[in-house]
């Protein structure tokens, strides 16, 4: 408990500054929405005749006259990269971090075990993604009702919790990365987050390449998709990225809880 | 549980890949005493304080404190030992007596009298950011941690570094009255008077590998000797080291048979001859003489 409360406050600062910043685009991006709708709804059909590159963006399946498809094509690619990085920042940093910063062998010379580290480690970087995902849907439905609009909350809700699912998994894969660092590689964590971004990208250009879909949490957490969908997701990537995102964590518990410990 | 000994390794090893980092290392330290560990940098002293507070895991061989085996136990044989490391670092966001008080919690216990005496005995201003603090400011935060808990086995990896010389007096007082208490002390330090001064018995390691433990008495016993001739200019003969020529003729430390010393000295011109015991800092010196000789006085 007592590591799991220094993790929460010692992230606060990088918490807040991630929330703030992706809930302004979003909700900065919902204010817009008033003032491009007419406009939107001439080009919309030119929008959604653009061969892959409006395939790519979902631009085929909604219509961004409407504020479902404006949040498919628009804000849901804010929140999904802003969300996403976050996330393998939080993952990517949280165990190497200790060793990067010298602060190793205070904390392993203390009473915690290994396992208890990254157990403590852990609960905290979930509760912040947690709190994370909820205050954002918040100020999305906040943003929504200022501007006077509705949206289907039942997709809304649906695409938020993907969203978390997909931050989910990019934060295992990361934690689990972390475990073999010996300090905090920025680098390696958004260059992670983008690489599964542009894979979903890529999944959704031709035919060949919608296989790749399913090796991205990018593939089953995408807003268009969802929206279409009313709010649901496909089961079998989700399962998919769940045994991903369990290795990760497996990964990070075995690895951290046997390797020697640099100071 | 036998607690006479209170680290006992028994052919302790790590290596790093095809380096060497310890090797075979058998030793006991004994409950209530202070030890000392000796070795010139780089001789794996810090490797084997990293190995027994389960850092680092031992490529091979064993080590236990207090009869709890420092791998499969770690967590057990972490509640009775006080580690201070040689350099120290922690949140640099944290004030000193968060983290004071976070190493306590951690540790699930309420160590506030015991800090606060020791935080005014070392004087440690508590509400000073890590981050503004001088290395040795930070050592005395990693003091009261490694002793606010009163820990039976308090393990020190080169303590004085960085510490002036009124709160490194303070300091060896405090080790002084918890050993007086019962605990045991595990010193290890450059610092040989250091070890003189407090220390019963010592280890001494070089390259990775013990070559000496016994009590500071018979360490300084050996058959090694301090000689100094006059009207002798140069001397060659195996055992000799340290050799220092002056105006006048020679001095060296001698660790070999005597007889052969005489035999080769009958003859010479010599004006006068003193045969001594060495001091304990040319004794420690020979030992870490990185020459085949060393280590057999």
């Amino acid at each position: 408990m007592t590591l799991y409360l220094h993790e929460l406050k010692s992230n606060r600062t990088s918490f807040w500054v991630w929330l703030v910043s992706v809930a302004a685009f979003c909700c900065g991006t919902v204010f817009l929405f008033p003032m491009t709708k007419e406009s939107m709804s001439d080009l919309s059909d030119a929008f959604a005749n653009m061969g892959g590159f409006s395939s790519a963006f979902g631009m085929d399946k909604l219509s961004v006259a409407t504020l479902e498809g404006f949040f498919g094509t628009e804000i849901g690619t804010i929140y999904a990269l802003g969300g996403g990085m976050y996330a393998s920042l939080l993952g990517i940093g949280m165990l190497a971090k200790e060793e990067g910063a010298h602060t190793a062998e205070f904390l392993h010379t203390l009473t915690m075990s290994r396992p208890a580290i990254v157990t403590g480690k852990l609960l905290a970087s979930l509760t912040l993604l947690a709190a994370f995902g909820l205050l954002n849907f918040g100020a999305m439905l906040a943003s929504i009702a200022m501007v006077g609009e509705s949206i289907n909350l039942t997709s809304l809700t649906g695409y938020m919790l993907a969203q978390s699912l997909c931050q989910g998994e990019i934060f295992a894969v990361c934690f689990g990365i972390s475990a073999f660092l010996r300090r905090n590689n920025l680098g390696v964590g958004l260059g992670l987050a983008l690489v599964l971004y542009v894979v979903d990208i890529m999944s959704r250009i031709a035919d060949e390449t919608e296989w790749m879909r399913i090796l991205t949490p990018f593939g089953f957490s995408n807003a268009t998709d969802i929206f279409v969908n009313e709010g649901k997701m496909e089961t079998l990537p989700v399962v998919i990225g769940g045994c991903i995102a369990a290795a990760g964590l497996a990964a990070a518990y075995a690895v951290y809880s046997r390797r020697d410990i640099s100071t | 549980m036998n607690v006479e000994q209170a680290i006992r390794m028994c052919g302790l090893s790590k290596t790093y890949g095809k380096n060497r980092g310890i090797d075979d290392l058998t030793f006991d330290v004994e409950s209530g005493e202070i030890f000392g560990f000796l070795g010139p940098n780089g001789a794996g002293k810090s490797t084997t304080i990293r190995c027994l507070l389960g850092l680092i895991r031992p490529t091979d061989g064993s080590g236990s404190v207090f009869g709890l085996d420092i791998v499969k136990e770690h967590r057990a044989v972490m509640r009775s030992v006080g580690y201070l490391p040689s350099e120290t670092m922690f949140y640099p966001d944290m004030k000193a007596g968060e983290v004071i008080r976070f190493a306590a919690k951690v540790r699930g216990m309420d160590c506030s009298a015991e800090a606060a005496k020791l935080c005014e005995r070392l004087k440690v201003d508590v509400n000073k950011r890590i981050r503004d603090l001088s290395l040795g400011n930070r050592k005395k935060i990693a003091i009261v941690c490694a002793m606010q808990h009163k820990p039976s086995l308090f393990v020190f990896d080169e303590p004085t570094s960085g510490l002036d010389p009124l709160i490194q007096a303070e300091f060896f007082a405090l080790v002084q009255e918890y050993n007086a208490g019962g605990a045991t002390c595990f010193l290890s330090s450059h610092v040989l008077p250091e070890v003189r001064k407090y220390c019963g018995r010592a280890a001494i390691i070089r390259e990775g590998r013990l070559v000496a433990v016994d009590s500071l008495e018979k360490l300084s016993r050996t058959n090694t000797k301090r000689v100094r001739l006059e009207g002798v200019t140069d001397l060659a003969l195996d055992g000799i080291s340290q050799l220092k020529k002056h105006e006048n003729g020679i001095d060296f430390v001698y660790s070999g048979d005597i007889a052969s010393l005489l035999g080769i000295l009958h003859g010479q011109p010599i004006a006068d001859l003193c045969i001594e015991e060495p001091s304990l800092e040319e004794v420690f010196m020979h030992y870490y003489d990185n020459s085949d000789k060393g280590g057999n006085a």
